[in-house]
């Protein structure tokens, strides 16, 4: 267990205590409720044996592409063990997300995508709970798929200057959930911190390693050859970020403080100051990415004193 | 530069901001925010950290690499490179080797933590597989991010290494082949006469110019002196003609009749130029003469230019013509010469007894040899393509034999050779001419 792996344990309270909050407010759980909720859970036998790693997600995926494509837009209820099902799937999928952004530790981009979703869907679901209890995880699943709905009109209003009540996606949250979040999202960003330094320098945006050639098929003509096979230094792959990236956590850590005190005092410069650290943070990391795309060519120095005398061109080099 | 992980980051940190900020929930915007400041700070710092490194940061050495590697041999090169920059950091160095050299030892790339002036070297072992001239390199280098994000590649160009590959036996010493590949010079046991051949003649009247050394003693009586004369001359003149015609191209990588045939002259060049006495030449032909290297006597700077050239021979279009061959090689070659044609005689063959006649009557000598080109491909598995191919043969065969045949009746000495190359019939024809001297 590295510390990706830990970081993202520390993810996961927070999408079960959530599934266990929406699950709560079902009043019948059936068998088909059930079936929907280890469909969710399902991935996390992926992790264990990463050859099923596609075939445990399948389910998932396909009962909430079902949900949303069929109640997301127009109410459409699937009454009976169907929509029990739906519903049942809805009730687990921050831990669904969870386990998806587990599966991506070489993907950083990916994993950010779904670890930011799931922190969506924890809400979501405590949301959707806040308004029951519901008879069936069928009327859950219902409300789940009709929250995006409901929150763009909510957008709407706030887009066109009004002030919608209650936010569909603020509903619902205790004094647990902060908490709850501020360790995950600290766990998180533990797991962006590191990579994994079993895999090849490719997973850190290096070039292809190819394969090697079995030894000892041919002979060496060099007798000092393959001693100087010794003098390599061996490879070393980083296992986590350097030092000075504390900074840049330190910083992470001090916007997202710097976005919740505004938060709780003056919720409306909320947006403008989101939108300000995008436009520096996106601007800054393209305008350096440019200019070092530009550098001046510099010829290298050469050493002093060679190692080794001998290193001429081929012409001139007699037998 | 910014990796496809670090845009990939930044993208989905972005993707995941937008859809929190849609939320309008602040705890989620407000780790969303981290996330997105996380990525784009860690990418400002590595630039400007590293913003002062550039190729005067780095010094390069490479260890000693021959300028000629010999076909099938192993050379463990590399690079060693030490890091001037003023903050330690990830370095990744790698080399770029041509896929004639396959690597036996590798990977020629590595990772690794570095300070300032400290040192990275990089080891990796090569199997030379083609004949030709090869560079090495560039090396580059990248400076990483130890989250992957973000790198700063530099590739200097002075880095690469010029190699040139010939066959095997222009090295023959780094070889160390067996004892029958040397001459009794070379072990020590010194038969060579210079000027004197091996097979005595008759004697004739001293000349003025003659070497007192060649006087028969016993059999001269003042004032009349006579000197031996032999059958046949010490010093032989031998030239080496390819015959780079398209049809010599046929065979494996690496092991084509044209490849097979270069180790042959390159086997004869190198046998000659230790045996001391006889001189060598090379020449290629493909519709003309391509490239003619009079012979010469035999010596270390013939033999490394006579492998040089070796090295570099390949295919050209155009269409062996025997006739005219020996024609243009008449008309070059001044002494009476041995020429070993390593050819599929794969072309017309009109005018061939008039050219021969002439050839001969100048006093040279011609030996052929012939790659039978239908076993210059392995059996395949059985396949529907089998069948295609033993026809295929088939009809090579008929024509190897038809073209052997007419050689033979114009009196042509003609050895053919397979895939495993024809090295043993030329030490066999050499050996012959030189009356076992060699061998």
């Amino acid at each position: 267990m590295n510390r990706t792996d830990v970081g993202l344990l520390a993810v996961f309270p927070l999408l079960v205590y959530s599934t266990f909050v929406a699950v709560g407010s079902v009043s019948t759980f059936g068998a088909d409720a059930a079936l929907g909720v280890v469909a969710a859970f399902l991935p996390a036998l992926g992790l264990v044996r990463r050859e099923t790693a596609v075939l445990a997600v399948v389910p998932g995926v396909f009962l909430g592409a079902t949900l949303f494509l069929t109640s997301g837009i127009t109410v459409n209820d699937f009454p009976g063990a169907f929509g029990n099902l739906l519903g049942g799937w809805a009730l687990g999928v921050p831990v669904f997300l969870g386990l998806c952004a587990a599966y991506l530790p070489d993907s950083p981009g990916s994993r950010t995508f779904l670890l930011v979703l799931a922190f969506l869907a924890s809400a979501a679901v405590i949301s959707v709970a806040s308004v029951g209890p519901y008879p069936s995880s069928d009327a859950f699943g219902l409300g789940f798929a009709q929250l995006p709905r409901a929150q763009a009109s909510a957008l709407g209003v706030v887009l066109t200057g009004g002030a919608p009540s209650p936010v569909p996606m603020f509903r619902g949250t205790s004094s647990v959930f902060l908490p709850l979040a501020l360790l995950a999202a600290a766990g998180a960003l533990v797991s962006l911190l590191s990579v994994d330094p079993t895999k090849p320098p490719e997973a850190l945006g290096y070039e292809r390693v190819d394969p090697n050639v079995p030894e000892g098929r041919f002979r060496s003509l060099f007798p000092e050859g393959r001693a100087r096979l010794a003098e390599a230094t061996a490879t070393e792959l980083p296992a986590g970020a350097e030092a000075p990236s504390l900074t840049s956590l330190f910083v992470a850590v001090l916007a997202a403080m710097a976005a919740l005190t505004l938060a709780s005092l003056d919720a409306d410069h909320l947006m403008p100051l989101v939108a300000g650290v995008v436009i520096i943070g996106l601007g800054s990391t393209l305008g350096l990415s440019y200019a070092s795309r530009n550098v001046g060519k510099v010829s290298p120095r050469t050493p002093s004193a060679p190692l080794e005398p001998g290193t001429v061109a081929a012409p001139s080099e007699p037998l | 530069v910014i990796t496809r992980r670090g845009w990939s980051a930044v993208a989905g940190a972005l993707l995941g901001l937008l859809l929190a900020t849609a939320s309008l929930n602040p705890v989620v915007v407000a780790i969303a925010l981290a996330f997105f400041v996380f990525v784009s700070a860690e990418i400002v710092r590595f630039h400007l950290q590293y913003r002062r490194i550039g190729l005067d940061s780095f010094v390069l050495d490479r260890p000693h690499t021959p300028a000629r590697l010999p076909v099938g041999s192993e050379l463990v090169t590399g690079v060693t490179v030490r890091y001037e920059g003023s903050t330690a950091a990830w370095l990744a160095v790698s080399d770029v080797v041509p896929e004639a050299f396959p690597i036996t030892v590798g990977p020629p790339r590595m990772v690794g933590y570095v300070r300032p002036g400290q040192t990275l070297s990089l080891r990796y072992a090569i199997r030379p597989a083609l004949r030709g001239a090869f560079v090495l390199g560039p090396v580059g280098i990248a400076l990483l991010d130890p989250l992957g994000f973000s790198r700063h590649t530099f590739r200097p160009p002075v880095s690469r290494r010029a190699a040139t590959v010939v066959p095997a036996a222009i090295l023959a010493p780094a070889i160390r082949p067996g004892l029958a590949l040397f001459s009794r010079t070379a072990l020590g046991i010194d038969l060579r006469r210079r000027g004197y051949g091996t097979e005595f003649r008759s004697l004739r009247p001293y000349q003025p110019f003659d070497d007192i050394r060649h006087m028969a003693w016993k059999r001269s009586r003042p004032p009349t002196y006579y000197v031996r004369e032999f059958e046949q001359e010490s010093r032989q003149t031998i030239l080496a003609v390819l015959d780079i015609s398209v049809p010599m191209s046929a065979g494996l990588w690496g092991e084509s009749a044209l490849d097979r045939s270069v180790e042959g002259a390159a086997l004869l060049a190198a046998l000659i130029s230790r045996q001391g006495e006889d001189r060598i030449g090379l020449a290629t032909y493909a519709g003309s003469l391509f490239q003619y290297i009079a012979p010469t006597r035999a010596s270390e700077l013939a033999l490394v230019k006579l492998g040089d050239n070796l090295a570099m021979v390949a295919p050209r279009p155009g269409e062996f013509q025997f006739a005219k061959l020996l024609d243009e090689l008449t008309k070059r070659l001044e002494t009476p010469s041995h020429v070993f044609l390593f050819s599929t005689l794969q072309g017309p063959m009109t005018g061939l007894h008039l050219s021969l006649m002439k050839f001969r009557r100048r006093g040279h000598r011609l030996y052929t040899f012939v790659p039978r080109l239908a076993g210059f491909y392995p059996d395949p598995e059985p396949s529907p393509g089998a069948s295609a191919l033993d026809w295929a043969r088939g009809q090579e065969r008929l024509r190897s034999e038809y073209v052997l045949g007419v050689a033979r009746a114009e009196g042509i000495v003609s050895l053919p050779f397979d895939r495993r190359g024809a090295n043993g019939v030329v030490l066999r024809a050499y050996t012959s001419i030189r009356g076992g001297m060699v061998g």
